[in-house]
């Protein structure tokens, strides 16, 4: 306390002009002064404010905005999950084996080590890149993690490991021809890799498709069966949803190991199913009769002369199992007469009928997620022979999906089908132009009715005897086409297949199996036809899925079955035996 | 001694303390920051390895696979429609419980152990037999079940 006094004695001193000027400087140090202390209160306030205040408000959630950021830098190319969240393609990081061959010590230890690891090595080349000199070798790309391990156990200093990102498909060659596959760089270059490349190069969310593995190997293990049995080319396959148009499985074989791609192997790299356009014969005959229910009125007792190959042009037409009689119109389906359905065509009429093939999207390329479509063939000026042949399925070259998506709008609920394999959210359809169209009619609910019996028909009493299975009311639709081979048509080189639905009364599923140059066995008598080829294989197929897609089986009595009403209009063989007798007799 | 007036030496203490806050702090954050970069390169390591996991997951389940174990080491077949019951009516007889002839004995040691029973036994109960199924067993069942057919209409 004794500053003060002497602090007022000094002051004491100064008096007058000098007195003034003191003032006014301490005036001044004041003011600086107390800005100085209001510019720190702020900062004080400030650091209260954000550290107490706005730390209580905002602390509750995780600090999620630095492992975003992290994470985003280094994002993998999108999953392709099927319909059930299994991986057909994912990202891994994979690392590739080098060495350095100045750093190796011991080249023949190191190399035995590394041949024990790789059998597909061999020790000699493996210690010649080892010894070879220079500073860089790469021994082994894309090793499995447990081999990394196995390497890191060697201890070798001259080995080391470059990291890259490597696309995998863990059910390799199952779905290959829609999964697709990418380059080194994982840039997609067929299937949803390459119509998705953005979506997936985002990496935000995985792909979901429309395919089942489990029914994508049921079909494809039966078509693979029914190639190698049959000594085929090929061949394809499909099962769709017919309610909605969902591809649950689509195969095209001979097909392709994603990670191991052989580019120049045209066989296995193209797709028969979308790709690929074929004269599919008599399932064709699906649609004719199903014009001539709809559009020409026709009833099941109408009768159609087969009696004679039906004469168009320089063109004949025959029967390939001929009955040579008058058959009625559920007889020429399932007997599948062509000049049945040749006259069928001819009834409906040529504008008519091409009007209703355009209506079934069976004249353009169909829409797809996929790039590999294919546009079908039509005639280049459409005569009226032209009307005869496509009634059965000759003339006329379409994708096999798209015969099927077609056939399933006849037989279903009698409204367009839409194929479809992917199963993602609307945003993405609309991206890709599958918005919500409105619902188009193509037949009505009574000739829908009409072909489902018919295909029953086939079936129970026709040529696709073998597609049967019991409990499940396979219906469908045999189709032996002969090909086309620079303009003559071969008999020895057929397409067969078979389009089946079930269960019939409310088709739920279509399963389609064509088979590409098959060659009779002993088994099928030499027979090389639908009935004999493709029929059986949609048989097992259906045989495999019913219980897993929960079908319920029903054993109805024949006399209960959806084809019961229709055969009153097939004759049976004792009829035609006494029909021929009395033709016989008035000659 | 001057110039080491209490202000001043407040003003001293008070830096000196902040430099200390500071480089504790600071030390704090370097800790805390490399401790971060620890647990991401953890977690990704992680996601990495449940990547790879997943994809092995789905590699060996494959369906070709499991086909081939099924029919190496289990004796199961498809399912076929004809194994598929659809009427309970088709169902094997109830199943007849099969109750012992006498109480069960329960060896030396539980004798041994006495027990006072809770309750009074009632005298002489009529032991239960094993019957043959009455033959009226199975219509008895399809009355009961079209019973509950038409409750359930």
């Amino acid at each position: 306390m004794n500053r003060l006094p002497s602090f007022k004695r000094k002051s004491f001193r100064i008096q007058g002009a000098r007195n003034e000027a003191l003032d006014v400087a301490r005036g001044r140090v004041v003011l600086v002064s107390a800005c100085f202390a209001l510019a720190y209160i702020l900062v004080v306030a400030r650091v209260f404010d954000l550290s107490v205040i706005r730390g209580r408000l905002y602390n509750t959630g995780e600090p999620t905005e630095i492992v975003e950021m992290t994470a985003q830098e280094q994002a993998y190319r999108g999953d392709i999950l099927d319909r059930n969240g299994v991986i057909l393609a994912t990202s891994l990081e994979t690392a590739s084996l080098y060495a350095d061959p100045k750093l190796i010590i011991e080249p023949t230890e190191t190399a035995k080590a590394l041949a024990r690891i790789f059998p597909d090595l061999a020790y000699g080349d493996i210690l010649k890149s080892l010894q070879k000199g220079g500073r860089f070798v790469w021994l082994k790309r894309n090793l499995t993690p447990a081999e990394q391990y196995d390497v890191l156990q060697i201890g070798d200093p001259g080995l080391g490991f470059k990291t890259g990102r490597r696309r995998i498909y863990p059910n390799g060659d199952l779905a290959a021809h829609f999964v697709g596959y990418t380059d080194v760089d994982g840039r997609g270059l067929a299937g949803v890799e390459r119509s998705f490349n953005t979506y997936l190069a985002a990496g935000e969310q995985p792909l979901v498709m429309t395919l089942d593995v489990r029914m994508q190997h049921i079909l494809r293990r039966e078509i693979v069966k029914a190639v190698e049995n049959f000594t085929a080319k090929g061949g394809a396959g499909v099962i769709m949803d017919v309610t909605n148009g969902e591809v649950l499985a689509a195969v095209s074989y001979p097909d392709f190991d994603p990670h191991n791609l052989d580019v120049k192997n045209d066989a296995a790299m193209f797709n028969r199913l979308s790709l690929g356009t074929y004269e599919m014969g008599s399932t064709f005959k699906i649609f004719s009769t199903a014009a001539v229910l709809e559009l020409a009125g026709a009833e099941m007792s109408d009768k159609y002369d087969a009696r004679e190959p039906l004469q168009a042009g320089r063109f004949k037409i025959n029967d390939y199992h001929a009955e040579k009689r008058v058959l009625t119109l559920p007889e020429v389906f399932m007997y599948s007469s062509n000049i049945g359905s040749a006259l069928m065509g001819q009834k409906v009429g040529t504008e008519a009928l091409k009007a209703f093939y355009k209506d079934l999207g069976l004249m353009d390329k169909i829409k797809l997620e996929i790039d590999e479509v294919g546009r079908p063939i039509l005639p280049a000026v459409w005569r009226d022979v032209n009307t005869l042949t496509a009634s059965y399925g000759h003339g006329i070259a379409v994708t096999p999906l798209q015969m099927v998506a077609a056939a399933a709008s006849v037989v279903g609920d009698g409204t367009l089908v839409k194929p479809t394999l992917i199963k993602n959210n609307d945003e993405l359809l609309t991206q890709k132009g599958h918005t919500d169209e409105p619902v188009i009619r193509i037949v009505s609910p009574q000739t829908a009715h009409r072909m489902r019996q018919l295909m029953r028909l086939v079936v129970t009493d026709g040529t696709g005897g073998n597609a049967d299975v019991k409990g499940y009311r396979v219906g469908g639709k045999t189709g032996t086409a002969e090909k086309n081979i620079n303009g003559r048509y071969d008999r020895k080189k057929l397409i067969s297949s078979f389009l089946g639905f079930f269960p019939m009364e409310a088709p739920r599923y279509a399963v389609f199996v064509m088979v590409d140059e098959p060659k009779g066995n002993k088994k099928s008598y030499g027979y090389a036809t639908a009935g004999w080829v493709a029929a059986p294989a949609v048989g097992k197929v259906v045989e495999s899925m019913a219980p897993m897609v929960g079908i319920e089986p029903v054993m109805a009595a024949p006399e209960e079955d959806l084809s019961a009403s229709l055969k009153r209009y097939v004759k049976t063989e004792e009829e035609i035996k006494a029909e021929k007798a009395v033709q016989n007799a008035s000659y | 001694m001057k110039f080491l007036k209490l202000s001043a030496l407040v003003a001293v203490s008070g830096a000196v303390l902040a430099g200390a806050a500071l480089f504790w702090t600071s030390q704090n954050v370097q800790q805390a920051e490399s401790r971060l970069n620890a647990l991401q390169t953890e977690i990704a390591k992680e996601q990495q390895s449940i990547r790879v996991l997943r994809a092995e997951w789905d590699y060996l389940n494959t369906p070709e696979r499991l086909e081939e174990m099924a029919t190496h080491y289990l004796e199961m077949v498809p399912q076929e429609a004809s194994s598929v019951a659809l009427d309970a009516a088709y169902l094997p007889d109830p199943f007849i419980p099969v109750l012992p002839a006498r109480k069960p004995d329960f060896g030396v040691k539980a004798q041994n152990v006495s027990v006072t029973p809770a309750v009074v036994e009632p005298e002489a109960k009529p032991e239960p037999q094993l019957k043959e199924p009455s033959p009226h067993k199975d219509d008895d069942f399809r009355s009961l079940l079209d019973n509950i057919k038409k409750g359930g209409e």
